[in-house]
């Protein structure tokens, strides 16, 4: 038995078999944790079909790295966020927390793994602190964790059994509040939320969990290699856009491609370029995908179509790119392609609310256009085509990230705090860090 | 539930009543007498002073034998004041009516002696009842006796079902009656009964009988109430019913009941009607546990209970392996003496076990040594002619076994202990690749140490470098569990050879004498392969073979077999298991040395 601090931080994914920014977060978090001295971190991330899982036991290996482990779940209540082979939870799961014995334990979702599996640690380590990490609205909107509503994809502003109702009429109130009602059971069993973005601490508490259990510490990238600026020609323009991310509706894609449509040619020029680089459109609804097929196909050679990429490939496809577009059309939380843009100096353009309004200030360190907003795009990308100083500018004022290490320091405070030995490190949740929308 | 086994009370001069004056008038005479059918004795007659209820005959032959008896009284105009008429019978009696002499019953402390009447009547046989039936009217008799003389007037089971055609709203079926050996009936069915009429069901064999419905299992039976819903008798009684006419249950049965024992089931309706069913019960086939499995919902809540009591007996018995013939081939070079025999059940369709033995081909630990294929009820028709081609091609000496009633890999060990030779040896899977580098070697130094042998298993990882099998230990509950089981492997690096509560008969070495015993000691009955593994690990660690596991020892085994499904039955097996489990090793932390660290 080491004297180090042994940590488990639990995932609804691990990267290899999942690459969403939560599953990344928290990898990222667990080989921050591992690099700090007296610290040993263990992850342990569900998998689920087609993966299959052996027949002795719902833990596997996978061939994965030491320290890691697989939990094997597909049982699921999408609804209550329920996992419903509760069996298995207190056979294998509970088995591996009881060998393992970690000093904390730290949630960063439950999606697939049921929220049950808080009360699970809470009776197998008694006493061990539990800290669960938020990195989208799941707990609070059954839409997806989108906080957007089910009709024309309007942004919600609130949260409650009647107002969900009006997006799930088939569910009714009633269902809808013993939803809420059940994940705060095991919610309110953590001992500190974490957030990274300010604006998902205030949609929690106004959600009903309190403020002085939160902590925003940002997501830690790890760094690997910083892009230079895309080499141009004395005279030249910063015009290449670009667009990572999954290309599903809530990422507004289309309201990209559609924006880059609408730029007068004189303003475009020859060499201007939208490079869109994700993936999963053939996973949408098919009336997105052929929306979105048909006004790439209208852009012409204006855009540029990419597919999916690996998180390392991330420095080299940044080399060719000036401005990093984000054009959600939900809230978002706290975006890595932020983070990963402002890593390698690129400002950023993006939507104006949630998130995305916390990380990118407007003239700062990017530009803010209005939610949904074509026109609006169209407005902030010509300024970006004829203001030759700009790109510099805003360059010159982007913060650097915090990488993984920095990121399990931060963490290794509140779980100091926690454990009754604090270091008095941990920043404490502000009042409200986004104002309340009138 | 209550078993009734009727008795006899048995003749001799010491039963009668005390000596009476023979030359003294009688104090009444015995006017009627009858047997009914299959027991039981009516005397009908006169006397002075009785006293309904129970009370005490003795039915003078040859012999003078006492009985057990209930009496009814009724008045009678054409006797002196003071008499009246009696009717007794002797429920558990076995006499001749044509043989008895005269009687005497008790009445309080004295004994009334009555003399055969010269114009007596003496019921055929079969009569009894309607005599009682036409008498129950003016007999005087307690609340309870009255019950008792109702059962007896009742019709008696004939042979035939006469449920059918009652003229009482009540129908009932029989879907599965199955007599399991050593344990009892297994009946599963349905009552339709939309009035409440049946009070009682209870099983019949010859003399034994017994209460069946206490504690039986319901079951929805939609096909039931649709079977009647166009009845013009039962339609208007289903209007608004339930569906749960559903029944199955287990009864026990002694093992004095006949193997080939009739069985009926009798439904009391009413105090004084029972409609009959012939039951007919089959031997257990191999449907047979999965049958009952599938009668049983593991989520009702009182599913251990339910379980416990129907299903966990049955298939214990059903399941306990009874090792088959086996006849055995010797392929490859004579070996007369092997110095390590490899047993590899194989009880699944695969067609060869080639890698298996291509690897302990290649290993010097296996010179000198002999392999068992052993092939069971399952395995292919093509395997003997694989085995016999590699066991000439790899110089191996190979024993195949031909198991054909070994339905899993514990009774293909089984049937092959007899035929091992060496005193070690290694149990091994098809599932497991054999390793190369020593680590049959390895394994045996770990399980022969002189003086202090045991069953060592090594280490089994899945392909993905999963913890397969670390060493079954105990839990904090005494029950045992696989520890490190689904674990990355890193897990274990470091760990040293420890005694642990059971092994893994996936890959296990061991000495002969300890298996021989454990197999001739019999296992016991498990639905699942696992329970039923640990079961037989179990048995050789309590007869004195400790188990070790040899983490430093790795082999990899693969899951070939899809994943069972979650399927209710399979829910319910597991239930059984771990029930029967638990039943088999009460005290299993008292059994074993293992406990997790």
């Amino acid at each position: 038995m080491t004297s180090k601090t042994r940590v488990l931080v639990i995932s609804h994914g691990h990267p290899s078999f999942s690459l969403g920014g939560a599953e990344v977060a928290s990898y990222n978090l667990h080989l921050g944790l591992s690099d700090l001295p007296g610290w040993e971190s263990h992850y342990l991330a569900r998998v689920a079909p087609p993966v299959s899982r052996h027949a002795g036991s719902h833990l596997l290996s996978l061939r994965q790295k030491p320290r890691e482990i697989l939990f094997h779940a597909d049982d699921y209540d999408h609804v209550r966020g329920s996992n419903r082979n509760l069996a298995a939870l207190e056979t294998d799961f509970v088995r591996y927390l009881k060998d393992l014995r970690p000093d904390v334990v730290h949630f960063h979702h439950f999606l697939g793994l049921g929220i049950e599996t808080v009360l699970a640690v809470r009776h197998a380590l008694p006493g061990v602190p539990v800290v669960f990490t938020f990195h989208e609205y799941l707990a609070i909107c059954h839409h997806h964790g989108q906080m957007v509503k089910t009709q024309r994809n309007a942004l919600c502003y609130r949260a409650s059994p009647a107002d969900c109702a009006g997006c799930f009429p088939q569910m009714g109130e009633a269902q809808l509040y013993r939803r809420e009602q059940f994940l705060k059971t095991f919610l309110e069993l953590c001992d500190a939320y974490v957030s990274p973005s300010h604006f998902l601490i205030d949609r929690y508490v106004d959600w009903g969990l309190p403020r002085a259990k939160f902590r925003m510490i940002e997501n830690g990238l790890t760094v690997e290699e910083i892009a230079p600026p895309r080499p141009i020609p004395r005279g030249g323009r910063r015009n290449r856009f670009a667009f990572f991310g999954q290309l599903t509706e809530f990422k507004g894609a289309h309201v990209l491609v559609e924006a880059a449509s609408r730029i007068p040619q004189k303003v475009w020029g020859d060499d201007s370029a939208l490079m869109i680089f994700g993936g999963n459109l053939e996973r949408q609804p098919p009336a997105y995908q052929k929306h979105f097929t048909e006004q790439v196909q209208r852009a012409g050679r204006r855009v540029r179509f990419y597919g999916s990429y690996r998180a390392a490939e991330l420095p080299g496809l940044m080399k060719d790119v000036d401005w990093v577009v984000l054009p959600s059309i939900w809230w978002e939380n706290s975006p890595v392609v932020i983070q990963e843009a402002f890593l390698h100096g690129r400002p950023v353009i993006a939507s104006n609310i949630g998130g995305m309004a916390e990380k990118v200030q407007h003239g700062v360190n990017g530009l803010n256009f209005r939610n949904a907003s074509v026109e609006d795009l169209v407005d902030r990308l010509i300024e970006t085509l004829t203001s030759p100083d700009l790109w510099d500018r805003l360059r010159m004022r982007i913060r650097r990230p915090i990488d993984r290490t920095e990121c399990a320091e931060r963490h290794v405070a509140v779980y100091e705090d926690l454990l009754g030995r604090s270091r008095g490190a941990a920043e404490a949740a502000p009042e409200r860090a986004v104002a309340r929308p009138s | 539930m209550k078993t009734r086994t009727r008795r006899h009370a048995a003749p001799g001069p010491e039963d009668g009543p005390p000596p009476v004056d023979e030359t003294a008038a009688p104090d009444g005479f015995v006017e009627v007498v009858g047997r009914f059918a299959g027991e039981g004795l009516l005397i009908q007659g006169w006397t002075t002073g009785a006293i309904a209820g129970a009370t005490e005959v003795v039915a003078e032959t040859r012999v003078r034998c006492r009985h057990a008896a209930v009496l009814a009284t009724f008045p009678r105009d054409d006797l002196k004041p003071g008499a009246g008429g009696v009717l007794a019978i002797l429920p558990e009696a076995d006499i001749d009516p044509a043989a008895i002499r005269r009687c005497h019953l008790k009445v309080g402390a004295a004994w009334r002696r009555l003399d055969l009447f010269g114009q007596r009547t003496l019921l055929p046989d079969g009569d009894a009842e309607g005599h009682l039936r036409h008498m129950l009217a003016k007999l005087e008799a307690t609340d309870a006796d009255r019950r008792t003389l109702r059962r007896l007037a009742a019709p008696r089971y004939a042979g035939h079902d006469t449920v059918s055609g009652s003229a009482l709203p009540v129908r009932a079926a029989i879907d599965l009656a199955v007599r399991v050996p050593g344990a009892g009936v297994w009946l599963s069915g349905w009552p339709l009964d939309p009035t409440r009429r049946v009070e009682a069901a209870t099983l019949n064999a010859g003399r034994w009988s017994v209460r069946a419905d206490g504690e039986w299992m319901r079951a929805v039976r939609r096909d039931v109430t649709e079977g009647f819903a166009q009845n013009p008798r039962f339609a208007p009684l289903l209007a608004g019913a339930d569906d749960r006419h559903g029944f199955a249950g287990f009864v026990p049965v002694p093992d004095d009941v006949a193997a080939d024992a009739a069985f009926h089931l009798e439904l009391a309706v009413g105090e004084d009607a029972f409609l009959f069913l012939p039951v007919s019960p089959v031997p257990p086939n191999g449907e047979f546990v999965r049958r009952i499995l599938c009668a049983v919902d593991p989520d009702d809540p009182a599913a251990d209970a339910l379980i416990a009591r129907h299903v966990v007996p049955p298939v214990r018995a059903a399941e306990r392996p009874v090792p088959g013939p086996a006849t055995v081939h010797d392929l490859g070079p004579a070996r007369p003496d092997p110095r390590l025999s490899v047993v590899i059940p194989v009880v699944d369709g695969r067609e060869d076990v080639d890698l298996s033995l291509a690897r302990l081909a290649v290993d010097p630990d296996l010179a000198q040594g002999e392999v068992l294929v052993v092939a069971g009820a399952a395995s292919n028709a093509r395997l003997p002619r694989a085995v016999r081609a590699a066991a000439g091609f790899y110089r191996l000496t190979v024993r195949l076994v031909l198991a054909p009633r070994a339905r899993d890999a514990i009774e293909a060990i089984a049937a092959a202990v007899p035929h091992v030779r060496a005193a070690r040896v290694l149990l091994l899977s098809t599932a497991v690749v054999p390793p190369g580098g020593g680590w049959l070697g390895d394994l045996e130094r770990a399980a022969m140490r002189p003086g202090r042998p045991a069953m060592a298993s090594p280490t089994i990882l899945y392909e993905d470098h999963s913890v397969r099998f670390a060493g079954i230990v105990l839990d904090d509950a005494a029950l045992p569990v696989a520890q490190y089981a689904g674990y990355p492997a890193d897990w274990i690096r470091d760990a040293e050879p420890r005694p642990v509560a059971g092994a893994s008969l996936d890959c296990a070495m061991l000495p002969r004498a300890w298996l021989e015993t454990a197999v001739r000691a019999g296992g016991e009955g498990f639905v699942g392969p696992e329970r039923k593994a640990l079961d037989l690990s179990l048995r050789i660690a309590a007869a004195g073979g400790p188990c070790l596991w040899i983490p430093a020892v790795r082999v990899v085994a693969v899951d070939e077999a899809p994943r069972a499904g979650d399927e209710p039955w399979r829910r319910a097996a597991a239930v059984v298991d771990r029930l029967a489990f638990a039943a088999t090793w009460p005290r299993v932390a008292n059994a074993t040395v293992g406990a997790a660290p």
